[in-house]
């Protein structure tokens, strides 16, 4: 079907003052052929948008730029399926952030159709990804403690179809057995029965569920819809998606020689204390001697730099808990609780202060320098830096390490736990101490790998009742990745876009940077080594398309020959008219959203830079930098989000790629007699809006230095 | 964001509050397949995160998450937001509520767009977005990261003939002086409540000195000191005198862990307290910061992202005690009295600036419901079922990660009420 295209210009807002909109008329007409060109003095409004929906109808318009407010600030059309509509931030870009009447606003202003309209000449129907055989839409649920079981009555619940697999012959994890568990419900001021037992129960009871016990993962293959599932034992079964609750385990304690573990029996961990609790019956494993004190030694392991650098977020109402029960079940024993902070969170501190009661508990703020056996069998803990400031000791029949909690992830490597047959590896990527998150303020559930949702312990220290909702969190991330899946479309944080990479295959040299730099390992590999595309684990940031050095990587809605014509439109003046052009290259969630709050501010930057957006930096092809330089651009600026441990990049690690990408950029720069600072990238947080204009401006001083590109014109 | 034709159905989801808790109900709901209206009664989504600096502890900007929601928000035909919107009535029963809302007059039409043409002339009113630390034009965007972006008019901030004369000011038909509220049903099957929280009231802290001293602030406050588009434009001062701050304290537990004021412990302080010494210190190398603490609270990974970077930097003092007095003389330094339990001493302290970590309660919804939805002592929401479901800080304090975790099982929890 032919192009036919429309342009709309809004006057409004200062729009039509800072800009001579005939100019803009005049180009989008005679140079980019618009059918329609219509300008309105208030395009966001009902009359606006209805004029443009009225000629999508009746001029059969296909293509249409709206020259106006920013589409993050302006209204959603409703375009019908096969129009291509770009909305381009007319108002905020050019209007507000640079000089009213000017040309070089002016210039921008129509460089800025200019680009708008290569784009939607260029975008192609996305149409859906090939249809697989149908979906499943049962969930996997790996392991069977509080947060595994959680998640599965959830779903199960939602009338999703769910498996849970335990390597253990019960449910029920570290809950089994427990005396008595934290609580995980008003009033919190006292333990209670473990809710693991009736969660077992009512999941073993649930239509919906199928419970694999005494079974570990052999191997899934497949991609989110459709893995397939073989257990230790045998067993095989087709899931769509996966919850990984297996966990954590406590840390090794025969590391934990410098308090007094392995030195003496009389030295237990916690896990030890809780099944004499289970059993009230509390004896010396050295002599089996009654005990009638203990001391309990908080963050064995935790907030320690050797060990565990984190808290283990539960070890503290743990021991109160044993403390308690301890003390209620003798109640002329003593308790001494060692420890540097009481940690509590929120309403546990209801169970603080209600421990707090027992005559028989001390609670001790200070750091173990020793812990020794001493007469009669005695063990002596010496502590310093107390309150007082002093180093006291305490005598006791029992000393209790609050060991600290290791996520059964760490170390996956070596022993894998979900058995994927990705070709970036088996298990979900481990970050920093082996934990599997990705992302853990603002999304949470966004793990490295496509519809697979850690929950619980493993994800992160957490208590019992954080452990539930985190469950039923990444139960219903769960059941929404399959929906998604199912039509189609894409998960966070591109949700809901149905456009998929397509590989020209044809031309591919198996150098395999695509598959090695796909932060979701959505790609896997032939015995060649050429690409395998499973399309349900792709998120659609382009990082493939950024790696690629033949360019067979493109979106239907976004490719290197989209936005290599975008460059490619923008006019560049002759070096004699001494108007530099800059490039800028810029993350669509995070630099996009600054350069609006500039124009709301009406801060004021050189006009003569061009902004392509752009999924993620890492998903910036090398040649767009060329085609920009052997265009005659002066230079290259990229707007980048932060990387490292800390990243802020919303596909990991994006913008890292980018900045290495940019460090070969550089040398070939210099191969060409080019001066490698004409390519820059700089890292961005959305709340630098007040560097920007800073930053541009050392960059054109730069090129002024080093004067205009030499290709230019050529 | 589109409108939802229907005034809903049994399969529907209200979910009341647009902070970060209330957004993420929304959105997690509807890409899960179900019609959802979120309603929030200021005129932008965002509530406090909007307001706030940075997140702790990867000390990241809000915007950059708050963006991907607004954009998921955009591209979801099934959400429809309703700001400026209050909850006046609920009726009915599990999986069959009548909801009456309320949406207040914006006064501003739709041909006003941006353009902020006679904004002059509209009086100045305290600027709530920044909590009153400065005053603001009654024509106004919410913010520069607000959704929707549009001017309003907060009702009741002018009178009638203040509007009149805005309205002559502002050109033909941009201002409706005559624009009056819009009270309507919608049909829903189940109800998430994200009401949020309000810091406890500074002025009933008696020792802390937040009546008698200018220059005793909240934490709150003190998050719109550091924002760039705060009342200072990010720089960190003494209110008294706009004095740089280069001595600045924090005390924790400002009405926490105390049964006269908020008997619990709010969760957030002391790792918000950190945040903010971190604000202190990349403002001003040179600046010192001291803070008063019971017990650093830091559970999980707030351990190894934050405590170790406080306690390493030499600028940042850990003092365990209790604050015995705080006064300041007018235009003086603040002066802190304070038990020191680690030295055993009692001690007195100069200050240029004072946060108090203010603790943290529920805010709740103005109407009452048809069904038994069961609240602690302190109000927060403690039930479940019943088709309503209370979730993030209304529920229980805690941090923007354990909120959206927490309202990611909501929406679990409303579709399994829905199905």
């Amino acid at each position: 079907m032919e192009d036919r295209l429309g342009v709309y210009i809004c006057s409004g807002c200062g729009i039509g003052e800072a800009v001579d909109l005939e100019k803009v008329e005049a180009a989008a007409v005679k140079e980019c052929g618009a059918t329609v060109c219509r300008r309105h003095e208030t395009l966001c409004g009902s009359e606006g948008t209805d004029c443009v929906l009225g000629d999508i109808a009746h001029e059969s318009l296909n293509r249409v730029v709206i020259a106006a407010c920013s589409p993050r600030h302006g209204p959603d059309l409703p375009v019908p399926d096969g129009v291509f509509l770009e909305r381009l931030p007319f108002r905020e870009h050019a209007a507000w952030s640079h000089e009213p009447g000017h040309e070089d606003t002016e210039d921008l202003a129509v460089d800025m159709v200019r680009m708008a309209v290569a784009k939607v000449r260029k975008t192609e129907e996305p149409g859906r990804h090939p249809e697989p055989e149908a979906f499943s839409k049962a969930v996997l649920v790996v392991g069977g403690g509080l947060a595994g079981l959680t998640a599965a009555l959830s779903l199960a619940d939602l009338g999703t179809e769910t498996v849970v697999v335990e390597k253990e012959e019960d449910l029920g994890g570290w809950g089994r057995g427990l005396a008595a568990d934290l609580p995980v419900e008003p009033p919190f001021d006292e333990p209670t029965h473990s809710p693991v037992p009736s969660l077992g129960a009512a999941v073993e009871r649930h239509d919906n569920v199928t419970v694999h016990k005494g079974r570990t993962i052999r191997s899934i293959t497949g991609s989110p819809g459709d893995f397939d599932v073989t257990l230790s034992g045998g067993e095989t079964f087709r899931a769509g998606a996966i919850v990984l609750a297996t966990g954590a385990v406590p840390y090794d304690a025969s590391k934990l020689g410098a308090l007094g573990y392995g030195k003496t029996p009389d030295v237990v961990t916690a896990r030890q204390f809780e099944a004499m609790a289970a059993l009230k019956s509390y004896t010396r494993p050295s002599d089996n001697g009654s005990v009638r004190s203990v001391t309990f030694l908080q963050c064995a392991g935790s907030r320690d730099p050797d060990h565990l650098p984190y808290c283990s977020a539960d070890c503290c109402a743990r021991s109160l808990k044993q403390a308690h029960l301890f003390l209620k079940d003798d109640p002329g024993a003593t308790a001494y609780i060692v420890y540097q902070d009481i940690r509590m969170p929120g309403r546990l501190e209801h169970l603080y202060e209600a421990v707090q009661d027992h005559s028989g508990l001390f609670l001790t703020r200070g750091d173990v320098a020793a812990v020794d056996e001493v007469d009669r069998g005695r063990l002596r803990v010496a502590v310093e830096n107390t309150f007082l400031g002093e180093a006291i000791h305490i005598e006791s029949d029992l000393v209790v390490l609050a060991v600290g909690m290791v996520p059964t992830t760490a170390g996956a490597e070596e022993n894998p736990i979900l058995n994927l047959g990705y070709r970036l590896g088996t298990d979900l990527p481990e970050t920093k101490y082996g934990f599997p998150d990705s992302e853990f303020i603002c999304f949470p559930y966004e793990t490295r790998r496509t519809a697979i949702l850690a929950a619980g312990m493993v994800r992160r220290p957490m208590t019992p009742s954080e452990a539930i909702f985190d469950a039923r969190g990444a139960a219903l991330k769960a059941y929404q990745a399959l929906h998604l899946i199912d039509q189609g479309m894409a998960v966070h944080p591109r949700s809901m876009d149905v456009s998929f990479p397509d590989f020209h295959l044809s031309r591919c040299t198996q150098c395999k940077r695509c598959t090695e730099e796909c932060p979701f390992g959505a790609l896997d590999e032939d015995e060649k080594g050429t690409p395998w595309p499973n399309p349900t684990r792709c998120r659609r940031c382009g990082i493939c398309m950024g790696s690629c050095p033949e360019r067979i990587v493109s979106f239907k809605d976004y490719s290197v020959p989209i936005v290599s014509a975008m460059i490619k439109a923008i006019e560049i003046p002759g070096e004699e008219e001494g108007k530099p052009r800059v490039l800028s290259l810029i993350c669509e969630n995070d630099a996009y959203p600054v350069l609006d709050i500039l124009g709301l501010y009406r801060i004021r930057y050189s006009p003569h830079i061009r902004f392509v957006p752009v999924r993620c930096l890492g998903s910036v092809n090398v040649v767009w930098i060329n085609d920009a330089l052997a265009t005659g651009f002066d230079g290259v600026l990229l707007f980048a989000c932060k990387h490292g441990d800390d990243y802020q990049c919303h596909y990991i690690h994006g913008s890292e790629l980018a900045v290495k990408r940019m460090e070969n950029v550089s040398e070939k720069l210099e191969q060409l007699v080019l001066e490698s600072e004409r390519v820059q990238i700089h890292e961005i947080e959305m709340t630098d809006y007040e560097k920007i204009p800073g930053i541009i401006d050392a960059f054109m001083k730069t090129l002024k230095k080093i004067g205009a590109n030499p290709f230019k014109g050529l | 964001m589109s409108e939802i034709q229907t005034s809903g159905s049994p399969k529907s989801i209200l979910v009341v509050g647009g902070g970060i808790s209330g957004m993420t109900a929304a959105v997690e709901a509807a890409e899960a397949g179900r019609d959802v209206y979120l309603v929030e009664k200021e005129a932008s989504l965002g509530g406090w995160v909007a307001r706030f600096k940075l997140y702790y502890p990867k000390m990241c900007p809000p915007a950059c998450g708050l963006e991907v929601n607004y954009q998921r928000i955009r591209r979801n035909r099934r959400i429809r937001v309703l700001p400026r919107t209050e909850v006046r009535a609920v009726k009915g029963e599990p999986g069959a509520f009548t909801v009456t809302l309320r949406t207040a007059p914006r006064y501003v039409t739709e041909s006003y767009g941006l353009c902020g043409e006679g904004v002059d002339a509209a009086p100045k009113v305290p600027d709530t977005f920044n909590l009153g630390l400065s005053t603001r034009r009654a024509l106004h965007i919410p913010h520069v990261m607000a959704f929707p972006m549009r001017y309003h008019i907060e009702e009741g901030a002018l009178t009638d003939a203040q509007l009149r004369i805005l309205a002559e000011a502002c050109g033909p038909g941009r201002i409706d002086p005559d624009a009056r509220e819009t009270v309507f049903d919608i049909q829903v099957g189940a109800i998430i409540l994200a009401t949020g929280w309000k810091p406890y009231d500074a002025r009933k802290l008696k020792i802390q000195g937040y009546n008698e001293c200018p220059d005793v602030i909240t934490s709150v406050q003190m998050e719109r000191l550091a924002c760039a588009d705060g009342p200072t434009g990010g720089r960190i001062k003494r209110l008294s005198d706009g004095k740089p701050a280069a001595r600045v304290a924090f005390i924790l537990c400002a009405g926490s862990r105390n049964v006269n004021h908020v008997a619990y412990c709010s969760n957030v302080c002391c790792m918000a307290s950190f945040k903010q010494a971190l604000y202190v210190r990349n403002a001003d190398p040179e600046a010192l910061v001291e803070v008063f603490y019971i017990d650093l609270r830091a559970s999980g990974r707030l351990e190894d992202y934050l405590v170790n970077r406080i306690q390493t930097d030499d600028h940042i003092t850990l003092t365990r005690g209790r604050v015995a007095e705080v006064t300041q003389e007018r235009r003086s330094p603040v002066l802190i009295v304070v038990e020191d339990i680690m030295g055993g001493r009692r001690v007195r302290k100069p200050f240029d600036l004072v946060v108090l970590a203010i603790g943290v309660i529920p805010d709740r919804l103005p109407c009452a419901l048809p069904v038994d939805l069961p609240t602690d002592e302190y109000g927060y929401i403690v039930g479940d079922g019943n088709g309503v479901f209370g979730t993030g800080m209304c529920a229980r304090p805690a941090d923007v990660g354990t909120c959206v975790q927490e309202a990611t099982g909501a929406a679990l929890k409303a579709l399994i009420a829905t199905q």
